[in-house]
């Protein structure tokens, strides 16, 4: 096989080198650093962590609920859900206006993900030149050994991971008992090792080819760019003409711009371009060419920020307005779409109701009196038990009877009621809308409307 | 990007972007797909009068049929796209390689 044969497969979507990215130490790698730290540390520990007796976080498909901190949620709930992901999508604009793509650089999972599987690459295989080597030279005990260790890491980490993941919807406490006891279902196994499987593969061996190929969100980001967004721009107009000299010469007294055409901007880039190109599609705004260039610049003695974060309003002398139409825009959408949420989950009915017609019979005369025949669903979505008092409403005369005279729901129970409701056949003629309203000990009244039915009046 | 030499690496390479380009998609708009399914529907009352169908044997399992089948949908869908969408190299024979960058 050929080098170039070797890397399109090693590579899978590569239709060019594999990049090695030189390691670069800086004021950007640092923040980055911190908030892989920060995220993973979130995934890791979350499913660990318990509120009221129950892992805070747990989504519970098997029971068709969801757990959040105390806050119930059932399907009858998507639409918070879909509210969640509207909120999410104009952040994602929101940010992307402001700050262009931060959030490829410090807080996508690819990255983050990519930035640990790195991190252990290079602890058993060394720097970018080591490992270039290594993997260009023959079979050796030493390669397959730090190959191996390599792999043992990549893929306990992938494996772990996987069960973090099944950790969300199973409880990650029973899950783990079942691993030991070596009792783990079906669904959860093979759940478990399709994440780690995406993950090894993501992170190990795709890693930049997912953001350039596959990924939809550096293919629109440019529509909600602007002049004033921030970016990672090389300052061209003080860099040129590049060339190399000796350490402390003042670039103008050769007559040359300050880059030193060192090429390590390039050699650190994750995405193999050369950011003094220009922007560039490929470039995640990861901020490795500045760490790399702040270093050569302090090195030579001249001002750090040949490559900066900047806009191209202040890249052509203009000053840079932070805030304009389409930040306003999105930020005052977001904030109405924010407040409206919380308000509403504040406000949202802890019971629910669910009410089905009894199928059989339409109505029935009892005596002077006509019953309709119901069955209820009563879901407790609040975090404690509550005591629920039902009636009916919207009807004048009915009384409603059920097998029970009040109903005890636990935390996240689900009850089904038979209720019949009875009106004297004079007070009714044909459908009625009515009202099945049920009361908490609080006061607090959820209310579900459905048809009363009854014989035409003559 | 260094130049690729090795045409047959070339075209691997673009099969295996192809893949990648056609299945992710499929994988998020299954996602979702999945989701908005089964927050309506319950897959244990899917058979007749909201007993569970006889060939499901717990909910986990029609999740799992419901996301397979909502990615396999979309990923023919997609490399329908990705097909039609790439050039058409018998019309126009020009004797370069298949695909441009452009195009995907
Ligand atoms: S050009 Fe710079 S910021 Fe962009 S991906 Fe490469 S190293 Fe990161
Ligand atoms: S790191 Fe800075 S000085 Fe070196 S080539 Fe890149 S831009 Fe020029």
């Amino acid at each position: 096989m050929s080098a170039a044969e070797k890397d399109a497969v090693v590579g899978l979507y590569a239709a060019h080198q594999k990049v090695y990215p030189r390691e670069v130490r800086g004021r950007f790698s640092r923040w980055r650093i911190a908030s892989v730290i920060v995220l993973l540390g979130v995934f890791y520990l979350l499913p660990w962590i318990r509120f009221d007796g129950r892992q805070a976080v747990l989504f519970d498909l098997p029971a068709r609920q969801f757990h959040i901190f105390g806050l119930t949620f059932l399907p009858q709930d998507f639409f918070f859900l879909t509210w969640l992901l509207v909120i999410a999508a104009l952040s994602l604009f929101f940010f992307t206006a402001l700050a262009g793509r931060l959030w490829c650089g410090y807080a996508c999972p690819q990255t983050v993900w990519t930035e640990i599987f790195v991190w252990m690459e290079r602890l058993v295989e060394g720097g970018h030149r080591q490992r270039m080597k290594l993997d260009e030279g023959p079979w050796t005990a030493n390669k397959i050994l730090r190959k191996s260790a390599k792999q043992l890491l990549w893929v306990s980490f992938a494996l772990y991971t996987g069960f973090t993941f099944v950790g969300y919807f199973t409880p990650i406490e029973v899950l783990f008992a079942k691993i030991r006891s070596a009792s783990l279902g079906g669904w959860e196994t093979f759940w478990m090792l399709f994440y780690g499987f995406a993950t090894y593969g993501n992170a190990g061996y795709m890693r930049e080819q997912v953001c350039k190929y596959m990924c939809p969100y550096a293919r629109f980001q440019g529509a909600m760019f602007d002049a004033d967004t921030l970016i990672i721009s090389y300052d061209a107009a003080r860099g040129e003409p590049r060339g190399s000299r000796s350490r402390n010469t003042p670039a103008a007294s050769r007559g040359l711009g300050d880059c030193i055409d060192c090429t390590l901007c390039v050699q650190a880039c994750p995405t193999g371009i050369d950011i003094r190109n220009g922007l560039q599609l490929e470039c995640i705004a990861c901020a490795a060419c500045i760490d790399a260039c702040d270093g050569v610049m302090d090195r030579m003695g001249y001002p750090r920020g040949l490559i900066r974060y900047t806009t191209q309003t202040a890249l052509e002398g203009g000053k840079t307005r932070i805030l304009r139409t389409r930040v306003l825009v999105y930020g005052a959408l977001l904030l109405a779409l924010l407040i409206g949420f919380a308000v509403s989950i504040a406000n949202r009915p802890l019971i629910e109701i669910d009410v089905l017609r009894d199928r059989n019979a339409l109505f029935r005369e009892v005596g002077a009196d006509i019953e309709n025949v119901y069955t209820l669903r009563l879901i407790n979505k609040d975090a404690q038990a509550q005591t629920v008092h039902l009636a009916v409403r919207d009807l004048p005369g009915a009384i409603l009877e059920s097998e029970r005279p009040a109903w005890s729901l636990d935390a996240g129970e689900v009850a089904s009621a038979t209720i019949r409701i009875r009106v004297p056949a004079s007070a009714v003629s044909g459908g009625h809308d009515i009202a099945i309203v049920a009361r908490t000990g609080d006061g607090s009244e959820t209310v579900a409307r459905t048809r009363f039915l009854a014989p035409v009046a003559p | 990007m260094s130049a690729i030499t090795d045409l047959s690496a070339y075209r691997r390479a673009r099969r295996g972007q192809a893949v990648g380009v056609v299945l992710w998609p499929a994988f998020l708009a299954a996602a979702a797909a999945t989701m908005v399914f089964f927050a309506i529907f319950d897959p244990t009352k899917l058979g007749e009068d909201d007993s569970p169908p006889a060939w499901l044997a717990d909910r986990m399992t029609g999740y799992a049929i419901g996301f397979f089948f909502f990615w396999i949908v979309a990923a023919v869908s997609s490399s329908l796209t990705a097909c039609l969408l790439a050039p058409r190299v018998a019309a126009h024979r020009s004797g370069r390689p298949r695909g441009r960058r452009s195009s995907v």
